[in-house]
């Protein structure tokens, strides 16, 4: 959304009433200001392919209201008349003709000079896990379990931090790459990657995901995701080729603690 | 110099005719293609019958016209991400082959709680698909939320005498596989 | 100048004249010269049958070729045929035109007898002979369009048994005790049409009005048993799963027979009164006096009343149609409104959009006709928002083709604003409020020029606002209240929407009659003084109407898919896929235009009535010196 014009074309608007202009320009001047509208007024901008039918039916609309009735028919037609046939005019006529030959060349070449974009895939950035995954040999149920040594925050302190400390060796050997120093998804190989690491700084990252959530994309990663998530070119490794269960847990508990941030409990009577 | 009527009114239904035909141009252009026959063979893993399913998914079973694989929201149709977990407890005494397969053969003998019953029968026309098909599809449904342990020898309700002949006629249909796990996937 | 454009006009009359004598002596002269070299050709001596056997290897060699194939041929086996190809555009492309063209003009018979019937009626209660004139002048386009209707008939069945002629007979054989009736009946049609129309005046106006019922009874018959055949390739019923016939009854009522025999019958009257509207525009624009003008500016008025009037509730038994689609088979209403065809809807919203719009801008042209100031002018800009914005609403695509820096600007592939209004709630919404508001402008056409004089005219018109006002809340509330139930209770709402609306208008008009009974008049109506733009609005609905009927006719076709009869017999042929919008629109433009082609002729051979005899003519021309425009 862009204030300033949308502003603009209100105090314009005003103006055009203290001027009581003809109905010529305030024909020419709502289509404008519709346009400007559906540009900028929205904050989530409207692709361009629906202001196109937007636009057809507002300049059907204004066409067929200034020719509604026949005051309203002179009132439109007068000043295009006088503008075609008198004389002094004749260099405005002259260049209006030449102006609606460049103006079409001018979309043609502004329509051509886009920047060359992928094509569109739709993909779900969090497709929803399986009830449960197999690591190690191990059945792991995703929707029922547990991060392992969670309950160590409450009942062994002491414990819990050589956990979070061990998640920090793994993170700092591992996954530091990508996910960065900070855990800002800004690590050394960002620029080759894309999609790009996830931010664990996020607020709107591992604060709305579950444990067992993070564990089954770690242990899977990238070859683990679901058809629906992809077509995806996610360069995270299936961690538990090179993991073993417990580190995985560990380094899970370090991103949450690193952060500040908690995982999201298990709602009761989901699913 | 003044056009005739009959040549105004002509471009008149000219022009209105292009303009429409135009409009048809701008959205997007789609052929759509009869299905594709998928020939299901006797010596498939479980692994290549949930791909197979998936295919059957999307074209010939016409499923993914109305359900949806992990979309949340206001939905016509339940969604069928996980849907192997809910499978298995939402009938008690079925098992969620027996309910994939109760899902498929009769699928108004149980609707999902806030939906409204719809589904056609998927081995009867228009769908029509054959039980071998429908193992498949079952074999998919499992690797959504759990490990697909269904095979092309599986026997539930529905085609109990049904499969054996099918299961004759296809050269190397008589060993039994063994059940993959999901990660070989 | 002048001397010019006679010079150039008698020109072409020449031409006109000479054109047919130079063809009919080129034809003479190609048959002349023709028969001469036939009898100066060369002619071989008669030989003796020994030495006629030629014996150069070349001879030999097609005489071996020649006898070849005819072995070949008569070894070949007879196969019965399932499918057999239309050269160039192919089989689908063929029977698509050929299906459409005969239902244009069946559309169009069925449609005109019915309401002739109506204005006929009309004119007998009132005693007012206008009316009976113009029913007149509706029947005349009838005779024409009935022959083409029954050669569009013929040809379409000659391409069904040639290009389809296994599932031709599969349709036979399921429906064959409901053909001779159809031909029987067609039989009693063409009685009562020709009598209704050359008994014109003839007869006692109540027998004349028996035969136009008659007539209309009949028409309505035909396209019943017609609709079955078809809505049984839509949604077959009546068989068993291999296709033997169980009912044929059954075959007959089917889930969508009477939802489309209402939609059918609505949208032919819809259709039926704009085609003939657009005939008055025609006479309209090339009248000469002002009382012709009046004529046919009356006329077209009346058309396109019946028109709009018949349009109002179409969405309504569309809804009906859709409803009943969904109740024979989810996956062919999915296929309908989310699959492959979602998109045309979207076409239809523009179609339907402009039939709106243009309708309204007609009546509110109309207003011109009236004397004197028009204050009610002023309303027109709230009308045209309203309609704008329900246009807007209806066009939005519920799936948002976008770019991928658009979609990332978004933040997702549906928009926060735009994915409210792509759905059913709020399209439902937009339709109703869009008839809501067309009404109104007929409401404001209606009173211009009138000042209510009845005592309790300021309650009257209060009342009306109020219940217009309320009408439009109900609608509004409940699409916006569909947002937040489930799509149970959201199916449902429509129904209070559309009787709000219904009632609405029925209340509405109710009052208006009483209201404006006795009304003084601020300004005659003067018929004729409207500018010639709106004569081309009302040809630009006629067009529309053709196309959207083309364009629905292929949506309620196509849905089948790869089907001939839907889940039960398949379609193999090469065309059995669903061919792309774009292809189909190109398709819909090139029947409507050939359709327009065909009815200008009709037009133009039921106006060789008012021309004037060739003697008379002749003699016309030689007095005043000046060139006949009739003969252009």
């Amino acid at each position: 959304m862009k204030v300033p014009i949308v502003l603009a074309a209100l105090a314009a608007f005003a103006l055009l009433r203290l001027l009581r202009v003809n109905l010529l320009v305030w024909a020419g001047a709502w289509w404008l200001g519709i346009y400007l509208l559906l540009r900028f007024g929205f904050t989530a901008p409207i692709p361009s392919s629906v202001i196109m039918i937007y636009m057809g039916i507002v300049s059907l609309a204004i066409l067929a209201y200034v020719s509604s009735s026949q005051p309203r028919r002179d009132e439109v037609a007068g000043p295009l008349v006088r503008f075609m046939t008198e004389k002094r005019y004749t260099p405005l006529l002259a260049a209006t003709v030449v102006a609606i030959p460049a103006l079409a060349a001018a979309n043609v070449y502004v329509r051509m000079n886009v920047p060359v974009e992928p094509p569109l895939f739709s993909r779900t950035v969090h497709p929803a896990s399986p009830a449960d995954i197999t690591v190690h040999d191990k059945r792991i149920d995703l929707d029922a379990g547990e991060n392992p040594f969670r309950h160590l925050e409450a009942s062994d302190p002491q414990e819990f931090r050589r956990h979070v400390e061990n998640g920090r060796r793994v993170y700092y050997q591992n996954c530091v790459f990508c996910h960065g120093d900070t855990l800002a998804g800004n690590g050394m190989f960002v620029h080759g990657l894309d999609p790009i690491p996830t931010n664990f700084a996020d607020a709107g990252t591992i604060p709305m995901l579950r444990e067992t959530f993070l564990f089954w994309r770690i242990s899977k990663g990238g070859p683990g995701l679901p058809d629906e998530g992809g077509p995806w070119d996610t360069a995270m490794p299936a961690w538990e080729n090179f993991l073993k269960e417990d580190e995985m847990w560990d380094a899970i508990l370090f991103l949450y603690d690193f952060t500040g941030s908690r995982p999201r409990g298990r709602e009761a009577g989901t699913k | 110099m003044t056009v005739p009527l009959i040549g105004r009114i002509g471009a008149l239904v000219i022009a209105t005719t292009a303009f429409y035909t135009y409009v048809g141009q701008m959205v997007p252009q789609k052929e759509v293609q009869p299905p594709a026959e998928v020939v299901v063979k006797g010596d498939l893993s479980t692994a290549d019958m949930a791909k197979i399913g998936r295919e059957i998914m999307e074209g010939k079973g016409l499923c993914l016209t109305c359900h949806t694989i992990g979309k949340s929201g206001a939905l016509r149709f339940p969604d069928l991400a996980g849907v192997d977990g809910r499978a298995k407890s939402r009938e008690p005494g079925l098992s969620d082959i027996e309910y994939f397969a109760q899902a498929m053969y009769e699928p108004n003998a149980n609707i999902v709680p806030g939906f409204n019953p719809g589904m056609p029968t998927i081995n009867k026309p228009p769908i029509g698909l054959n039980d071998r098909e429908i193992l498949c599809v079952i074999a998919y449904l499992q690797s959504l939320g759990g490990t697909p342990t269904v095979t092309l020898q599986t026997k539930h309700q529905y085609n109990a005498g049904a499969a054996t002949p099918s299961q004759g006629a296809s050269p190397g249909g008589t060993q039994p596989q063994t059940p993959l796990t999901g990660e070989k996937r | 100048m002048p001397n010019g454009v006679m010079n150039g006009a008698m020109n072409r009359k020449m031409r006109v004249l000479f054109g047919p004598i130079a063809g009919l002596v080129m034809f003479a002269g190609a048959i002349w010269i023709a028969s001469t070299l036939v009898s100066r050709e060369y002619k071989e001596p008669y030989r003796a049958p020994a030495a006629a056997a030629d014996a150069t290897p070349r001879a030999q060699g097609l005489a071996a070729e020649k006898a070849d194939a005819e072995t070949k041929a008569r070894a070949t086996p007879y196969v019965e045929a399932e499918y057999r190809r239309f050269p160039v555009v192919g089989s689908r492309v063929a029977i698509w035109a050929v299906a459409q063209l005969h239902l244009l003009f069946a559309a169009f018979v069925l449609a005109v007898p019915l309401f002739a019937f109506i204005i006929e009626a009309i004119g007998y209660k009132s005693g007012d002979p206008r009316y009976d004139r113009l029913a007149y002048e509706f029947t005349k386009l009838l005779s024409v369009s009935f022959s083409l209707t029954a050669t569009f008939g013929a040809f379409l069945t000659f391409m069904l048994v040639i290009l389809y002629p296994k599932f031709t007979n599969y349709l036979m054989s399921v429906f064959s005790p409901t053909f001779l009736p159809y031909v029987l009946l067609f039989f009693f049609e063409a009685f009562f049409l020709y009598t209704y129309y050359y008994g014109w005046g003839k007869f006692h106006p109540l027998v004349h009005l028996g035969l136009g019922l008659g007539l209309n009874l009949v028409g309505t018959s035909i396209m019943f048993i017609a609709n079955a055949w078809l809505t049984f390739m839509m949604s077959p019923r009546g068989i068993s799963d291999t296709g033997a016939v169980i009912s044929v009854w059954d075959a007959v009522y089917n889930y969508t027979w009477m939802p489309i025999n209402v939609h059918r019958v609505i949208a032919n009257i819809a259709f039926g009164g704009s085609v003939a509207a657009a005939y008055a525009a025609f006479k309209f624009l090339q009248a000469e006096t002002d009382e012709e003008r009046a004529h046919y500016d009356w006329m077209g008025y009346i058309g396109n009343f019946v028109a709009i009037s018949a349009f109002l509730p179409l969405p309504f038994a569309g809804y009906w149609l859709a409803k009943e689609i969904y109740a024979f088979s989810q996956t062919l209403g999915l296929t309908m409104m989310g699959g492959a065809f979602s998109w045309l809807f979207i076409i239809q919203a523009v179609l339907i959009g402009n039939l709106f719009l243009a309708a309204n801008y007609y009546l509110w042209l109309g207003m011109g006709r009236v004397e004197g100031v028009q204050p009610l002018q002023k309303f027109i800009k709230y009308l045209l928002i309203g309609i704008a914005l329900c246009f807007a609403v209806w066009a939005t695509p519920r799936s948002i083709i976008a770019t991928v820096s658009e979609v990332r600007a978004m933040g997702g592939s549906s928009h926060p604003v735009l994915g409210y209004l792509g759905v059913m709630s709020a399209k439902n919404t937009a339709v109703n409020i869009l008839i809501l508001t067309t009404f109104m402008s007929f409401l404001l056409y209606r009173r211009t020029g009138k000042i209510a004089t009845v005592p309790w005219a300021r309650i009257g018109h209060a009342l009306q606002l109020a219940i217009f006002a309320t009408a439009a809340a109900i609608v509004i509330f409940l699409g916006v209240y569909g947002y937040f139930v489930e799509a149970t209770v959201r199916i449902r709402l429509s129904v209070p929407q559309v009787s709000s609306v219904l009632i609405a208008m029925v209340s509405i008009t109710v009052i208006d009659i009483f209201l404006f009974r006795g009304a003084t008049r601020t300004g005659e109506v003067r018929w004729g003084k409207i500018p010639p733009i709106s004569q081309y609005v009302l040809i630009f609905i006629a067009v529309t109407f053709t196309w959207l009927m083309g364009l629905m006719g292929y949506v309620r076709s196509g849905l089948r898919q790869h089907w001939h009869v839907y889940g039960v017999v398949r379609d193999t042929s090469p065309d059995a896929f669903t061919p792309t919008l774009g292809f189909a629109t190109k398709v819909v433009s090139a029947t409507v235009l050939m359709f327009f082609l065909l009815i200008g002729v009709v037009f133009w051979i039921a106006s060789l009535h008012e021309r004037p005899d060739f003697q008379e003519r002749k003699k016309a021309a030689h007095h005043t010196g000046a060139p006949e425009a009739e003969l252009t």
